[in-house]
C-alpha cells in the first residue's frame, strides 16, 4: 500500500471569446491554439493511459466559458478554418526546407502533428472535446471540477455577495447540465479565497476547494501537517493547499523544468519570422502576426542565438524530468509519513495551458510521470481530492487565511491603478441585477422581459471575468480587455434599462443573445439571494 | 482584434441547438448589423449613479483600497454644516477600527486627505489592526468632521510570520518599507527581514496614503556621494465623458472606457500650469481650461 499520495490538478480556462460580428477575430486564436497544442494532446495522453490500463487519477478543472466555447458550433467551424490554414502553412514549410534535412524533419513533424490534430478532432471525436473529457471522467481517469461561472475573482466581487453566489451557482448549474452530476469541487478563480466563501461553495454543492500555500499555512488554528493534508472549514468544505515545491519545479522560470535548454523555444515562431506576403494566407486577421505553433529552435540558453530543436533529445529530458519529479515526491512522502496521523498528500496545481502550449513537451512529461507512478515505485499513489477525503476523512478543522495565487499572494494583481476603475462598475451592476431579480422574479418564461433578464445576467457574468483585469495588469491586449469590460457592462445596463422602462427591442435582444451565447440554462433569479 | 468592416454576409453555419431566444424564422444576423447594434448598445456605459457611496476593499495585509461617489449637493450640504470655514474644508477618509463585539465603541484611527467627487484611493496600513471601516467627510478647521458616506467593515488578511511565496513569479513579496511608502535600497538588499531606518516619530504619525507617496519615487540615504536624493512625480487623475479627447501638457491622455484617466510624469521644477484641452471628437467642438 502506498505511503502517501499525489494529487495532480490542472486548471483549464480561457475567457469567452466569440465574435460573430467579425469575419475573423484575432483573440479567438487563443482557443484554437489551446485546442491544438494543449487540450487535444492531453486527451491523447489520457486516452493512451486508459487504453494501456495505466491507473490515472487526475483532477481537471474545466471553466464554464471554456466548456461553452468547446461546445459551440460557430467556433468549431472557425477552428476548422484555422487548422486548415495551419496545415497549408505546414505544407509550405516542407517545401521551404527542402534541402535542409534538420529543419525539413521538423517541418514534417509539424505536418504530422496537424494531421493527427485533424484526425483526432474530426474523425475520432467529431469535434466533441467535452464528450472526450466526459468519457475520461466516466472511466475514472479524470475528476472534472468547475470554477467561477466566468472566472470572476471572488474576493473583489464580495462587496455584492449576490455576485459571488451567482458566479458559483451558475457554474455548478452549467456543470450539472453538461456532465449530468453536481461538481465535486471548485477551483476558486485565481485561487482567490476569503473567509466565509466556503458557505457559498457549499451552497453551490462543492465539497472542496484549492488554495494557495499561505491560505493553509496561515490558517487558524495552525495546520498540523502544513499543506500535506487538507483542512476542513467550519462548515465541512475541505481546503487543499498548493504544495510549493512541486509547483516550483514546473512553474519557476529559474528552477522549473520548462526552462531546460533542450526544450522547444516558445517565442521563436515562424509567425514572426516569415515575410508577411508568405504568411498572409495563413494568419487570421490582416497583417497582424501571430504564433503559428511552428517553431524550429530550442531554448538553448539566455541568448538570442538559438540552436535547432532536437525532438529526441527533448523527449529524453522530459523523461528525466518526470523521473526527477517522481523521486522528489517519493522523498517528500517518506520524509513526512511517519510523523502524520494520515498519509501525506502532495497537491500539485498547474494551469492546463502550460502543458503543450507554453511547455511543448509538457504532455510527454505528464504521460511519462503517470506511467512511472504506476510502474516504478509503490510509495506514492495518484489520487483525486474526493478519493482522499473518502479514504481519510475528518480533516483538521481550521479557518483558512485570505489568499490567492497571484503575484504577492493577495488581490493586488487584479486591484491596482491599471484596473481599479472596473470595480465600482461591477458592484453597481451587481446591485442593480440583484434589485432587478427581486423586482421581476415572476417574469413569464420566454417573455421579452424574461429573456432580457436572462441576458442581463449573462452580460454581467461575462464582464466579471478575471481575465480582463489580468490583461490590464500584464499590459498585453489592454484595449481588448477594455472593450470587453465596457461592452458587457453596456449590454447589461442597456437590458436593465429596457426591463425597467418596459421597452425591449426584440431584434437587439436577439443580437445580444446570439453574440453572448453562453449559459443557456441560466436562471437570473440566482441574483435575488443576497448570499449566505 | 477584428478586421475592418467586412462586406460579405457571414455564413451563419447554423448551430445544432437553437440560439437562445431566436426563433427559426428570424433573419440571421449579418456582421454589419451585429456591429451596428453593438455600437448603439455601447452607449449605455457608463451609467450615472445616484447617491453617496463608499466602498472599502482589502488589497493585501498592508493595503486598503477605497472608492467613492458623492453628489455635489451632498458635499455642499456637509460643508455648509461646518459653518463659514466649511467651503475650504478638505475631503477626508476617516478610518476607524470597529470594536469587536456588539457593544463596543468604534475608535477613529487615522485620517487620509483625498479629493474628487468620484475617485479611488490606496491607503497603506502600518499598524497591526485588521478590521477597518471608513467614513468619507469634510474636516473643519476646528476639528469637526461631517460625514457623507460610510463603508462596510473590511478585515485585512492576517500578518503572517513569513511573507507569502510569490508562487507564479519571481517577484519579491511586499515589504514593510514599501508599505511605509519609501524605499531604502540598502534595506532591500539586506532582505525582507531588515528594518528600514525610519526616522523616529515618523511611524507614529500614521500611514502615508499611496498617492502622497507616489511623489517620492526613490529615496537614498547614507551612500558615499549622496546625502539625499528626492525625485518627485506628478500624478494627475480625473474623469470626463467617454469618447472625448483629452490633452494634458500638449499630449493626448488615454481615457479608460468609463472616462477616467491617470497619468504619471516627473514633476518639473518651478511653477506648474496644467493646460488641459478637452475635445468632443464627434462634433469637433472643444473646450479648454487650465
Amino acid at each position: 500500500m502506498a505511503r502517501g499520495y499525489l494529487a495532480l490538478v490542472l486548471h483549464a480556462h480561457l475567457p469567452f471569446i466569440r465574435h460573430p460580428e467579425y469575419e475573423s477575430f484575432l483573440e479567438e486564436n487563443w482557443l484554437f491554439e489551446a485546442i491544438t497544442e494543449c487540450y487535444l494532446p492531453l486527451i491523447r495522453v489520457f486516452d493512451g493511459l486508459v487504453a494501456d490500463g495505466v491507473p490515472v487519477r487526475l483532477t481537471l478543472s474545466l471553466s464554464p466559458p471554456l466548456l461553452a466555447m468547446l461546445d459551440d458550433d460557430f467556433l468549431r467551424g472557425r477552428y476548422r478554418t484555422h487548422i486548415d490554414k495551419l496545415s497549408g502553412l505546414a505544407d509550405k514549410e516542407i517545401l521551404r526546407h527542402n534541402g535542409n534535412p534538420q529543419f525539413l524533419e521538423l517541418a514534417r513533424m509539424y505536418r504530422r502533428i496537424l494531421h493527427e490534430t485533424v484526425e483526432t478532432y474530426d474523425d475520432r471525436l467529431g469535434g466533441d472535446l467535452v464528450g472526450a473529457f466526459t468519457r475520461l471522467q466516466d472511466a475514472g481517469a479524470l475528476e472534472l471540477i468547475t470554477t467561477g461561472a466566468t472566472h470572476g475573482y471572488l474576493p473583489l466581487l464580495r462587496p455584492q455577495p449576490s455576485a459571488v453566489r451567482a458566479q458559483l451557482q451558475v457554474a455548478a448549474d452549467a456543470y450539472e447540465r453538461t456532465f449530468g452530476r453536481p461538481p465535486p469541487g471548485f477551483w476558486l478563480p485565481e485561487c482567490g479565497y476569503y473567509p466565509g466563501l466556503e458557505a457559498l461553495v457549499r451552497a453551490a454543492g462543492g465539497r472542496y476547494v484549492f488554495m494557495e500555500t499561505h491560505g493553509i499555512l496561515g490558517a487558524d488554528p495552525a495546520p498540523r501537517h502544513g499543506v500535506l493534508a487538507p483542512l476542513a472549514c467550519a462548515n465541512g468544505v475541505a481546503a487543499f493547499g498548493r504544495d510549493p515545491h512541486s509547483s516550483r519545479l514546473v512553474w519557476s522560470a529559474d528552477e522549473g523544468y520548462p526552462g531546460d535548454p533542450w526544450y522547444r523555444d516558445f517565442y521563436k515562431d515562424v509567425g514572426f519570422e516569415l515575410d508577411l506576403d508568405t504568411l498572409r494566407p495563413f494568419i487570421p486577421v490582416g497583417d497582424t502576426r501571430v504564433h503559428t505553433g511552428i517553431k524550429y529552435h530550442r531554448i538553448t540558453g539566455p541568448t538570442d542565438a538559438k540552436e535547432p530543436y532536437e525532438p529526441a533529445a527533448a523527449a529524453e529530458r522530459a523523461a528525466e524530468h518526470a523521473a526527477d519529479f517522481l523521486r522528489r515526491q517519493v522523498e517528500a512522502v517518506e520524509a513526512q509519513a511517519d510523523g502524520m496521523d494520515r498519509p501525506p498528500l502532495v497537491t500539485a496545481l498547474y494551469d492546463a495551458e502550460l502543458f503543450g502550449h507554453w511547455w511543448f513537451e509538457g504532455p510527454q512529461w505528464l504521460d511519462t510521470l503517470i506511467r512511472k507512478l504506476a510502474s516504478d515505485q509503490d510509495v506514492v499513489e495518484m489520487v483525486t481530492p474526493s478519493q482522499y477525503l473518502d479514504r481519510h476523512g475528518d480533516p483538521q478543522t481550521a479557518q483558512p487565511s485570505p489568499s490567492s495565487w497571484g503575484e504577492k499572494g493577495y488581490s493586488e494583481f487584479w486591484l491596482n491603478p491599471g484596473s481599479d476603475w472596473i470595480y465600482p462598475h461591477f458592484h453597481d451592476a451587481a446591485e442593480r441585477m440583484r434589485d432587478l431579480a427581486r423586482a421581476h422574479g415572476d417574469a413569464e418564461p420566454e417573455s421579452l422581459a424574461h429573456r432580457a433578464l436572462q441576458q442581463a445576467a449573462r452580460s454581467l457574468l461575462l464582464a466579471q471575468a478575471s481575465d480582463w483585469a489580468f490583461i490590464m495588469k500584464t499590459g498585453t491586449a489592454v484595449d481588448y480587455a477594455y472593450q470587453r469590460t465596457r461592452d458587457h457592462l453596456a449590454r447589461f445596463h442597456y437590458l436593465a434599462d429596457g426591463v425597467e422602462g418596459g421597452r425591449i427591442d426584440e431584434r437587439r435582444l436577439a443580437a445580444l443573445e446570439y453574440m453572448d451565447d453562453i449559459f443557456p440554462g441560466i436562471d437570473y433569479r440566482v441574483y435575488a439571494d443576497e448570499g449566505v | 482584434m477584428g478586421d475592418e468592416a467586412p462586406k460579405a454576409r457571414l455564413d451563419p453555419d447554423p448551430p445544432t441547438r437553437p440560439q437562445p431566444g431566436t426563433s427559426p424564422d428570424q433573419a440571421p444576423f449579418t456582421p454589419e448589423e451585429l456591429r451596428g447594434i453593438q455600437d448603439e448598445v455601447a452607449k449605455s456605459f457608463p451609467r450615472h449613479r445616484d447617491g453617496a457611496n463608499l466602498v472599502l476593499m482589502d488589497v493585501d495585509p498592508r493595503r486598503l483600497h477605497a472608492y467613492w461617489s458623492v453628489p455635489h449637493a451632498t458635499l455642499a450640504a456637509a460643508r455648509e454644516a461646518l459653518g463659514p470655514d466649511g467651503e475650504q474644508a478638505p475631503l477626508v477618509l476617516r478610518f476607524h477600527e470597529p470594536a469587536s463585539g456588539s457593544g463596543g465603541k468604534t475608535r477613529p484611527k487615522f485620517d487620509v486627505r483625498v479629493q474628487g467627487l468620484e475617485n479611488r484611493w490606496y491607503v497603506d496600513v502600518t499598524d497591526d489592526a485588521r478590521r477597518y471601516l471608513a467614513v468619507l467627510g469634510v474636516l473643519g478647521s476646528d476639528g469637526r468632521f461631517e460625514g457623507v458616506a460610510r463603508s462596510d467593515v473590511v478585515t485585512l488578511p492576517p500578518l503572517l510570520p513569513e511573507p507569502p511565496p510569490a508562487a507564479d513569479s519571481d517577484q519579491p513579496a511586499l515589504d514593510v518599507d514599501a508599505a511605509l511608502g519609501v524605499r531604502f535600497p540598502e534595506a532591500e538588499a539586506a532582505g525582507p527581514e531588515s528594518t528600514a531606518p525610519v526616522a523616529e516619530g515618523e511611524a507614529a504619525e500614521g500611514p502615508l496614503p499611496l498617492e502622497n507617496v507616489l511623489t517620492l519615487s526613490s529615496y537614498a540615504m547614507g551612500r558615499q556621494d549622496v546625502q539625499l536624493e528626492v525625485n518627485a512625480e506628478l500624478l494627475v487623475e480625473g474623469r470626463t465623458r467617454p469618447g472625448r479627447e483629452l490633452y494634458l501638457f500638449g499630449q493626448r491622455v488615454p481615457l479608460r472606457p468609463d472616462g477616467t484617466f491617470s497619468i504619471r510624469r516627473p514633476l518639473p521644477q518651478g511653477a506648474l500650469i496644467l493646460t488641459t484641452v478637452l475635445t468632443d471628437k464627434p462634433e469637433g467642438e472643444g473646450g479648454e481650461g487650465s
